[in-house]
C-alpha cells in the first residue's frame, strides 16, 4: 500500500483532531481532586490522556499487521482499559480511602443515572470521586484519543515501509525500524495535541456534561492547525518527502 | 536527607524500571500473544509514561486523602474553607509524617500497584486470550485472515472488560451514596 504525503497529513490531522477532542471528554480534577475538593481524577490533563494513549498505541501496534479497522479499534480498546481501569482504582482510593461519595456540582441529577448528586457534595466543594456520568466519559475520551493515535501510526508506518530504509526484511512480517518511528511520532502526537486541549481546559473538566466542553471547537480548529503542520514534518520523515 | 531519602528513592526507582523493563522483554519474545512490533526501549518508555499517569492520577489522591482520612467524619469530602486547618494541623498536631506513610504503605500503594497491574494483565488480553481463536500478528506471526479473527476476538473482549469496569463503577457508587448518606450539616 503506498500513502499518498497528503492522506498521510490528512491522517495525522484527523488523528490530533481526535486526540484532542477525546481529551475534553476525560475528567480530570488536577490538585483539586487530589485532595477530593473537584470532581475527576487527580491528576493533569495532558498526563492522564498522554497515558491512555501510551496503552492503546501498545494495544494498537499489536495489531500492526491488520487492516485499519482492527487497527484502530485494537487501539480505542486499549486506551479506554487504561482510563477505565484508573478511574476505577482511583474511586476506591475516593470510597475506601478518603471517604466521600462520588458526586458533582456542576449537575443537579447525573444525566446518565438520574442520581441526585447536590444532597452529597460537600458545601464549598465542586464535588469529589469520580459518578458515572463522568465514567462514561471518559471512557468515551479514551477510545477518541486511541483512535486517533492509532490512525497516525498506521498511515505513518505503511508511509515508511514503502520506501528502501524501512521496508519489511525477507522473512519478516513487520519492519521494527518503521513501527518504532512511527510508535514514536504518535507519541509525539499525543502530547502536542493533550498539551493544546488541557490549555484550552484550563485546570479542571468533568467530561461532556462540564459547562466548559463548550469550548471544544476553539480546540479542535487549533487541534487541527497544529497536527497539520505536525504532519508535513512527518511526510519529510519519510525519506525527505521523496515517496 | 541525603542519608535517608535517596536510598528509598533509588530503591523504589530501581524496582520500578526493572519490572517495566521485564514486561517489555517478556513482550518482545516471538511467543504467540506477545512478539509485539516495537522494540524493547520503545515499550518501556511506553509503559513508563503509562505508569507515570497512575501514580500520579490514583498516588495523588492518597497523598492529599490521608490528612482528611482521620479528622473529618465519613460521608463527605473537605470543605475549600477549611483547607487552612489541614495544613496548620498537619506535622505538628496529632498527625505526623508516619501517618501519611501508613496509609499510603498499606493503602495506596498497593491499589497504585494493582491499577497498574490490571492494565497490563488486560491489556494482553486482545492478543493472548484472543490467540486461542487463531494466530496472532507479531514479528514472527503473519497478517492473515486467521490472525485478524483472533484480534477481532481480542478487541471485542476488551471491549466487555471495558463495560464491565463501567458496571463496577456505577455499583460502587450505589454503595457509597447508601453507606455513607448524605452530606450532614
Amino acid at each position: 500500500m503506498v500513502v499518498d504525503p497528503l492522506i498521510l497529513i490528512g491522517a495525522v490531522a484527523v488523528g490530533g483532531v481526535l486526540i484532542g477532542g477525546g481529551v475534553h471528554f476525560i475528567p480530570v480534577g488536577g490538585a483539586p481532586a487530589a485532595i477530593a475538593t473537584a470532581t475527576g481524577v487527580g491528576t493533569g490533563t495532558a498526563m492522564l490522556a498522554a497515558g491512555g494513549g501510551m496503552t492503546g498505541l501498545i494495544t494498537a501496534a499489536a495489531a500492526t499487521t491488520s487492516p485499519l479497522w482492527l487497527v484502530i479499534l485494537a487501539g480505542g480498546a486499549g486506551s479506554a482499559l487504561m482510563l477505565g481501569i484508573t478511574m476505577l482504582v482511583g474511586n476506591w482510593v475516593y470510597i475506601w480511602g478518603v471517604g466521600c461519595v462520588p458526586s458533582s456540582a456542576k449537575v443537579t441529577h447525573d444525566p446518565i443515572t438520574k442520581y441526585e448528586q447536590s444532597k452529597f457534595v460537600t458545601p464549598g466543594t465542586e464535588g469529589h470521586g469520580i459518578p458515572t456520568v463522568c465514567f462514561v466519559s471518559g471512557i468515551i475520551g479514551g477510545l477518541l484519543s486511541g483512535f486517533g493515535g492509532a490512525l497516525a501510526y498506521y498511515f505513518l508506518y505503511y508511509s515508511l515501509i514503502a520506501t528502501p530504509g524501512y521496508a519489511i526484511p525477507s522473512g519478516a512480517y513487520v519492519s521494527l525500524g518503521a513501527a518504532t518511528l512511527a510508535g514514536t511520532f504518535a507519541l509525539g502526537l499525543f502530547f502536542v495535541n493533550s498539551v493544546i486541549a488541557s490549555y484550552n481546559i484550563g485546570g479542571t473538566i468533568e467530561g461532556f456534561h462540564d459547562p466548559k466542553f463548550a469550548r471544544l471547537p476553539r480546540a479542535a480548529l487549533a487541534c487541527i492547525i497544529a497536527s497539520a503542520i505536525v504532519g508535513a514534518l512527518g511526510v519529510l520523515l519519510v525519506q525527505g518527502g521523496s515517496f | 536527607m541525603v542519608k535517608e531519602h535517596l536510598g528509598p528513592i533509588a530503591g523504589h526507582g530501581f524496582i520500578v524500571t526493572f519490572t517495566i523493563i521485564g514486561v517489555s522483554y517478556l513482550m518482545t519474545l516471538p511467543i504467540q500473544g506477545f512478539a509485539h512490533p516495537f522494540p524493547l526501549p520503545m515499550l518501556a518508555v511506553l509503559w513508563g509514561i503509562t505508569i507515570g499517569a497512575i501514580g500520579s492520577s490514583t498516588g495523588d489522591i492518597h497523598y492529599g486523602g490521608e490528612r482528611e482520612y482521620q479528622q473529618y467524619p465519613f460521608g463527605g469530602g473537605i470543605p475549600v474553607r477549611i483547607h487552612g486547618d489541614i495544613t496548620r494541623k498537619a506535622e505538628l498536631g496529632a498527625r505526623n509524617s508516619l501517618d501519611a506513610v501508613n496509609f499510603c504503605a498499606k493503602y495506596g500503594g498497593p491499589v497504585t500497584g494493582f491499577c497498574f497491574g490490571a492494565i497490563v494483565f488486560f491489556s494482553f488480553w486482545s492478543t493472548v486470550v484472543g490467540g486461542i481463536f487463531g494466530s496472532v500478528t507479531g514479528t514472527i506471526l503473519p497478517g492473515n485472515s486467521d490472525s485478524n479473527t483472533a484480534l477481532a476476538v481480542g478487541t471485542t473482549i476488551l471491549f466487555i472488560i471495558i463495560i464491565l469496569i463501567i458496571i463496577i463503577n456505577n455499583r460502587m457508587e450505589v454503595f457509597a451514596r447508601n453507606k455513607y448518606g448524605p452530606y450532614l450539616k
